[in-house]
C-alpha cells in the first residue's frame, strides 16, 4: 500500500503552501495547485486519494471542480475550505458530496481529522 | 321525351281502371250468361270509354285483354282460347278493328283539342305583353328628361312629349298641330327653318345645333337640339328633334369668354403675360401678351427652351438652373432675369409659377411673366440719385463719386474729386492715371476695398489714403463708401465721398501727442492714489507710536487713539501667536529692520483687519537710536481669500476622507479575507511546525522554514492592516515623489479578493520605468480604488464575455504619467458621458454620486486631469494624467 496522494487547490499562494507543509509534516504525499484547471491538467488524477480545495476561486470554483471530477469518473473525496463560510455554500458543498467543510482560519488538527475520516471512507477502495 | 313520360303516367291508371272494369264486365256477363256479341259490345264500350283517358298503348292493351277474355270465356269452347265458330271469329275481328280505329280517332280528337287550347292561351298572353310594352315606351317617351319633338315637312308639330311641353310651359295638346317655329325667337326662325330643311335633305343623318327657345311666359332658354329626319310609314318624311337645356352651360361659356377678354386686356395693360407648361407632355401655352413681351410671333410653338434662347447670355445659366430645379424638385419657382431681344435691347422680366396638377394627374406649371424693365430702370435711377443727394447733403465740401467695380471706371465724379486728384475735369481719366496718383503704400488697401466690395464681404467702407499731386505735394483723403447692389444681387457700383483731411491729419497728430502725455500723467496720479491705502508710521525710542499718516484716521482704516501705544498693544493676536511677537520684540531690541510682519487688529468700526508692516530704525547724527519709521498695509482681503481657499481645501479633504472610509466599508469583506488568508496560513504553518518537530527524528530544517513562512504571512497581514489604516486615516495631505506603479500595487493588494468574488480577471500593463510624480499616496490610491470598484460594478451584469479589468500605466506624448482603468462592462450612455464626472451624478440606485467627482478634485489638486474616454469596444475607460515631479525631470 502506497502513501496516499493528497491534492491541495487554493489560489492563495501562502495558504496552499501552508496546507501542503502541514500535510507533508504528517507524512502525506502532497501536490499543490494554484487553480482548479491546473489540477484537472494533472496526469495523476486517478492516483489522488483526497482533494482539499478552496471554494471561491476565479474562473472555476471548488464546487465546479468537484462536479468536473465526478463527470470524469474520479471518486476521490473532497474537503472544502472557505474564507466566506455561509450556510448556503456549506449545504451545497455537502450536497455535492464533500466529506468536510472548513472555514478559514482553521486549526491544523481539524483539517487532519477531517482528512483522516475522508481517507478511511475512501480506504475501502484501496487507500491506506 | 316529356310526352312519352306523360303518356306513361296516364297509361298506368287507364290500364288499372280499364282492367278492373273489364273484369267486372266479364263477371257480370258470366253471371248473366250474356250472349257472346252482347259481351263483345259491352267490352267495346269499356275500351272506347277508357280511351278517352288518352293513352293509345293502354287502349290497345285493354283491347287485347278484351279479345282474350272473349275467346277464353265466351267463344265456345269455353275456357279455351280456341274459337271454333267462324262467326264468332268474325265478331272478334270486327271487335278488334272497331276498338282500334275508335281508340285512334278519339286520341286524335283529344290531341287537336289540346293544341287549340294551348294556342289560345299563347295568343292571349302575347296580346297582354304588347299592351304592356307599349305603355312602358309611352312612359319613357313622356317622362324622359329630354324634350322630344316630331314635326312634319311643313314644320307642324306632330307629337311632343310631356316633359318637352312642360319645360316650355305648354300642355302637349297646345303644341301639337301648330308650327314648331312659334317656340323660337323671331330672329332665330330662319335659322331653325334652315336646319330642319338640311335634315330633310339628308334623311337618316343627325345634326346638332344650339338655339334659344321661348317659353309660353316669354322667358328664354338655351337648348342644344339633336335632329334627324326619317321616313314615316307612308313614306312621308318627318323630323325627330331631341333637345336638352344648356342655358347654364351657355351662360358659363359666355362668362368665360368675357373674362378671357378682360384677362387679355389686363395682361396687355400690366405687361404681364401668363403661361402654362405641362411638365409631363412638354406642351406649353403662352398668352398673347407673353408672346408680345418676348417679341415672338403668336404662331410660334412655346417652350421653356424658347425662354432660355431669348434670355440675356449672362442670365441663361441661372434661368436654366431655376427651370431645371423646379422640374427636379417639383416646386413653385420665382425669378428675375433679363431678355436680350433681336434689336439688342434688354428687358427685365419677373416670372413666377406655381405647380399644379391637371385633372389627369399630370404636372403643370402655371405662371405669369411681367415686364419690369421700366420699374427696374426707375429704381436704379432713383437709387443712384438718392445716394448722390444724401452724399451731397451731408458733405458739401467733399467730392462724391460712383465707381464701377467691374469696369474700373468712374460712373460719376463731382468736380471736387477732380480737384482732389488734380485731374482735368474735361478729360477722361484712365485707370492707370488714377493709380499713378495714389501713394504706392496705399494702393493695396484701395484694391482690397474694391475686391471686398465686389465679393460683397462688406457693404460699408471707411478708409484713408494719400494722393500724390502732380506738383509733388501729398494730400490725405478720408473716404467713406458703400456698395450699390444691382438687380441681379451683385455689387455693381461703389458710391462714396472723398474728404480732404490733410489739415485735420496734422491737427490730429498734435492731439495724439498731447493725449499720450496726458495718459502718462494720469497713470502717475492713479499710482499715487492706489498706494494711499498704505500708511506711514513712526515710533519713538520706546517703540510707542509717535506719528501716523493723516488719511488713516480720515479714511477710517485704523482706530483712533493709537498714538503712544505699543504695536503689541494695538495687535489682537499676541496671545494666539506668542512666538511671532517674541521674535518681533527681539528684532526691535536689536534695532534691526523688519519686513512683512503680519498681525491682526481692528479697524475703526471694530471689525478685525490684518496688517502687514515693514520698518527700519533711524538714528541721529551721533548714532543714537531714535525709533523706527515704516509703512503698513491693510491685507485683510488677501488673508480672507487665502482662508477661503484653505477652507475649501479642508472641505474637499474631509469629503475625500468620508468617501474613502465609505469605500473601505464596501471593501470590508474583501479586506477581512485579505487578513484571514495569511492568518489561516500562519495557523496551518504553526501546526505543520509542531508536526515536523514531533517526528521521531524532528526535522528542524522544515520546522524552521515553517516558522519563516509564519513570519512572512504575519508581515503580509500587517501590511494589509497598515494600508487600511492609512486609507482610514484623516491625515494631512503629504505630497511626496511617488512611482505610480507602486500606488497601483498597493491598491491591487486591497482589491484582489473583491475581483475574485466578482469573477473579474485583472490584467495590468504597467510601463516599467516611469518618471516620478509628486502626490499624496493615499489620495491617489483612493482614486484608483474608486475607478476599479466602478469597473467591477459595471461588469456585474455581463455574462456573455469574460469580465476583464485592465489597469495600464504609461507616459503620454508630453511626457506626463498616465493611468487608465478600463472595464468591459455596460459602459456609459452617450447622453451621460459629459456628466459622468459631475458631482451627484450617478447611474447606481444607491450612492451619492460623489465618487468620480471627488476623484476629479483629487486629480486636479495634483495638477492633473481625469477624463472619461469613449471607445468603440464595450465598457468604459477612465484615465488620469499627472504632471511629472519637477525634480524628476532634472
Amino acid at each position: 500500500m502506497s502513501t496516499p496522494l493528497i491534492s491541495v487547490v487554493d489560489d492563495d499562494a501562502s495558504v496552499r503552501a501552508a496546507t501542503g507543509n502541514l500535510l507533508k509534516s504528517r507524512g502525506y504525499v502532497v501536490q499543490i495547485f494554484a487553480s482548479a484547471e491546473a489540477l484537472l491538467r494533472s496526469p495523476q488524477l486517478n492516483e489522488i486519494s483526497c482533494v482539499i480545495t478552496d471554494v471561491q476561486m476565479s474562473t472555476m470554483n471548488g464546487l465546479e471542480l468537484l462536479a468536473q471530477m465526478r463527470t470524469r469518473g474520479y471518486e476521490a473525496p473532497f474537503i472544502f475550505i472557505t474564507a466566506f463560510p455561509s450556510e448556503r455554500v456549506r449545504t451545497s458543498a455537502l450536497d455535492a458530496g464533500a466529506i468536510g467543510f472548513l472555514a478559514k482560519p482553521f486549526g491544523g488538527q481539524e483539517l487532519l481529522k477531517c482528512l483522516d475520516s475522508a481517507l478511511k471512507a475512501y480506504g475501502a477502495r484501496g487507500g491506506i | 321525351m316529356s310526352i312519352q313520360i306523360s303518356s306513361l303516367k296516364r297509361s298506368a291508371p287507364q290500364l288499372t281502371f280499364g282492367g278492373i272494369t273489364l273484369a267486372a264486365v266479364t263477371l257480370s256477363c258470366v253471371y248473366l250468361n250474356a250472349h257472346f256479341a252482347a259481351t263483345a259490345f259491352a267490352y267495346l264500350l269499356v275500351v272506347l270509354l277508357f280511351s278517352l283517358m288518352g293513352s293509345f298503348i293502354a287502349s290497345s292493351a285493354l283491347c287485347i285483354m278484351a279479345i282474350a277474355a272473349l275467346a277464353y270465356y265466351f267463344a265456345p269452347p269455353a275456357f279455351s282460347l280456341q274459337i271454333d265458330d267462324p262467326r264468332d271469329l268474325r265478331v272478334v275481328v270486327a271487335f278488334f278493328i272497331v276498338s282500334i280505329v275508335g281508340t285512334y280517332l278519339i286520341g286524335k280528337l283529344r290531341q287537336e283539342r289540346e293544341a287549340a287550347r294551348v294556342a289560345a292561351v299563347k295568343l292571349q298572353r302575347s296580346a297582354a305583353d304588347l299592351e304592356d310594352r307599349e305603355k312602358r315606351w309611352r312612359a319613357i317617351f313622356e317622362h324622359n328628361p329630354a324634350m322630344y319633338f316630331m314635326v312634319d315637312e311643313a314644320g307642324t308639330v306632330l307629337n311632343v312629349n310631356t316633359f318637352g311641353a312642360t319645360q316650355l310651359g305648354y300642355a302637349p295638346a297646345e303644341l301639337i298641330g301648330h308650327s314648331v317655329l312659334c317656340i323660337f325667337l323671331e330672329e332665330d326662325r330662319a335659322f331653325v327653318h334652315k336646319c330642319i330643311r338640311a335634315c330633310l335633305e339628308d334623311i337618316g343623318q343627325s345634326r346638332t345645333w344650339d338655339v334659344q327657345k321661348v317659353r309660353k311666359d316669354g322667358s328664354v332658354l338655351w337648348v342644344r337640339e339633336n335632329a334627324k329626319a326619317m321616313l314615316w310609314a307612308d313614306d312621308r318624311p318627318i323630323v325627330l328633334i331631341a333637345c336638352e337645356d344648356v342655358t347654364e352651360r351657355k351662360q358659363t361659356e359666355l362668362a368665360l369668354q368675357r373674362s378671357e377678354a378682360h384677362l387679355a386686356q389686363a395682361q396687355e395693360l400690366s405687361h404681364t403675360g401668363s403661361f402654362s407648361w405641362n411638365a409631363t407632355t412638354g406642351e406649353a401655352f403662352w398668352s398673347k401678351e407673353t408672346f408680345r413681351i418676348f417679341q415672338l410671333d403668336p404662331q410660334t410653338t412655346p417652350s421653356p427652351q424658347l425662354v432660355v434662347a431669348r434670355t440675356h447670355p449672362d442670365d441663361r445659366a441661372s434661368v436654366k438652373q431655376v427651370i431645371d430645379g423646379a422640374m427636379r424638385e417639383l416646386s413653385d419657382f420665382e425669378h428675375e432675369y433679363r431678355l436680350r431681344l433681336p434689336d439688342g435691347s434688354v428687358k427685365h422680366i419677373h416670372a413666377k409659377a406655381r405647380l399644379t396638377r391637371t385633372a389627369s394627374g399630370e404636372i403643370e406649371f402655371v405662371g405669369a411673366a411681367t415686364d419690369i424693365t421700366a420699374a427696374r430702370r426707375a429704381e436704379q435711377q432713383l437709387r443712384r440719385s438718392e445716394a448722390y443727394l444724401a452724399e451731397a447733403q451731408h458733405l458739401t465740401h467733399t467730392g462724391s463719386w460712383s465707381w464701377d467695380v467691374h469696369g474700373l471706371d468712374f460712373v460719376y465724379r463731382s468736380a471736387e474729386v477732380d480737384r482732389l486728384f488734380g485731374f482735368n475735369p474735361q478729360e477722361p481719366v484712365s485707370i492707370e492715371t488714377i493709380r499713378s496718383r495714389i501713394h504706392p503704400e496705399d494702393l493695396p488697401r484701395l484694391q482690397e476695398v474694391q475686391r471686398q466690395a465686389r465679393e460683397k464681404e462688406q457693404e460699408r467702407f471707411e478708409y484713408d489714403f494719400r494722393v500724390l499731386l502732380p506738383d509733388g505735394g501729398i494730400r490725405r483723403i478720408h473716404s467713406v463708401a458703400h456698395v450699390v447692389v444691382a438687380s441681379d444681387g451683385k455689387v455693381s457700383e461703389l458710391i462714396g465721398t472723398h474728404m480732404d483731411v490733410t489739415d485735420q491729419h496734422a491737427a490730429r497728430e498734435r492731439l495724439e501727442n498731447t493725449l499720450v502725455a496726458l495718459r502718462e500723467s494720469e497713470q502717475r496720479f492713479r499710482d499715487y492714489a492706489e498706494t494711499a491705502s498704505d500708511w506711514l508710521w513712526e515710533t519713538g525710542p520706546d517703540h510707542r507710536v509717535t506719528r501716523l499718516s493723516e488719511h488713516t484716521s480720515t479714511a477710517g482704516i485704523l482706530a483712533t487713539g493709537l498714538i503712544d501705544l505699543l504695536r503689541w498693544e494695538i495687535a489682537c493676536d499676541v496671545e494666539d501667536e506668542p512666538e511671532k511677537w517674541r521674535q518681533h520684540r527681539a528684532t526691535l531690541q536689536a534695532h534691526q529692520p523688519f519686513r512683512d510682519l503680519v498681525y491682526r487688529t481692528v479697524n475703526r468700526t471694530g471689525s478685525p483687519i490684518y496688517v502687514r508692516t515693514s520698518g527700519k530704525p533711524f538714528f541721529d547724527g551721533n548714532g543714537n537710536f531714535l525709533g523706527y519709521r515704516g509703512v503698513s498695509t491693510d491685507i485683510t482681503a488677501i488673508i480672507r481669500a487665502d482662508q477661503a481657499e484653505q477652507d475649501l481645501r479642508k472641505a474637499q479633504a474631509e469629503l475625500a476622507h468620508v468617501t474613502r472610509v465609505t469605500t473601505l466599508g464596501e471593501l470590508t469583506t474583501s479586506i477581512a479575507h485579505e487578513i484571514n488568508q495569511p492568518l489561516a496560513a500562519i495557523l496551518t504553518n504553526a501546526d505543520a511546525c509542531i508536526g515536523w518537530m514531533a517526528r521521531e527524528a524532528p526535522d528542524l530544517a522544515e520546522a524552521r522554514s515553517s516558522v519563516e513562512w509564519i513570519i512572512e504571512d504575519a508581515i503580509r497581514a500587517s501590511e494589509v492592516i497598515r494600508s487600511v489604516r492609512a486609507l482610514a486615516k484623516k491625515g494631512e495631505i503629504e505630497m511626496v515623489p511617488l512611482d505610480i506603479n507602486d500606488v497601483v500595487r498597493d491598491v491591487i493588494a486591497l482589491i484582489t479578493r473583491e475581483l475574485v468574488s466578482h469573477r473579474v480577471t485583472l490584467r495590468t500593463e504597467l510601463t516599467a520605468v516611469l518618471p516620478r510624480i509628486l502626490g499624496d499616496r493615499i489620495q491617489l490610491q483612493q482614486v484608483i480604488i474608486n475607478l476599479v470598484m466602478n469597473g467591477i460594478e459595471a461588469m456585474d451584469a455581463i455574462t456573455d464575455r469574460p469580465r476583464e479589468l485592465l489597469i495600464k500605466s504609461s507616459k503620454d506624448d508630453l511626457g506626463r504619467v498616465q493611468l487608465a482603468v478600463a472595464d468591459c462592462g455596460v459602459g456609459i450612455a452617450e447622453k451621460d458621458a459629459d456628466h459622468v464626472l459631475d458631482p451627484f451624478f450617478t447611474t447606481k440606485s444607491s450612492g451619492l454620486g460623489m465618487g468620480l467627482s471627488i476623484c476629479r478634485s483629487i486629480v486636479e489638486a495634483h495638477g492633473g486631469r481625469l477624463s472619461f474616454l469613449q471607445k468603440n469596444e464595450p465598457g468604459a475607460t477612465f484615465q488620469f494624467v499627472l504632471p511629472v515631479h519637477k525634480e524628476a525631470i532634472q
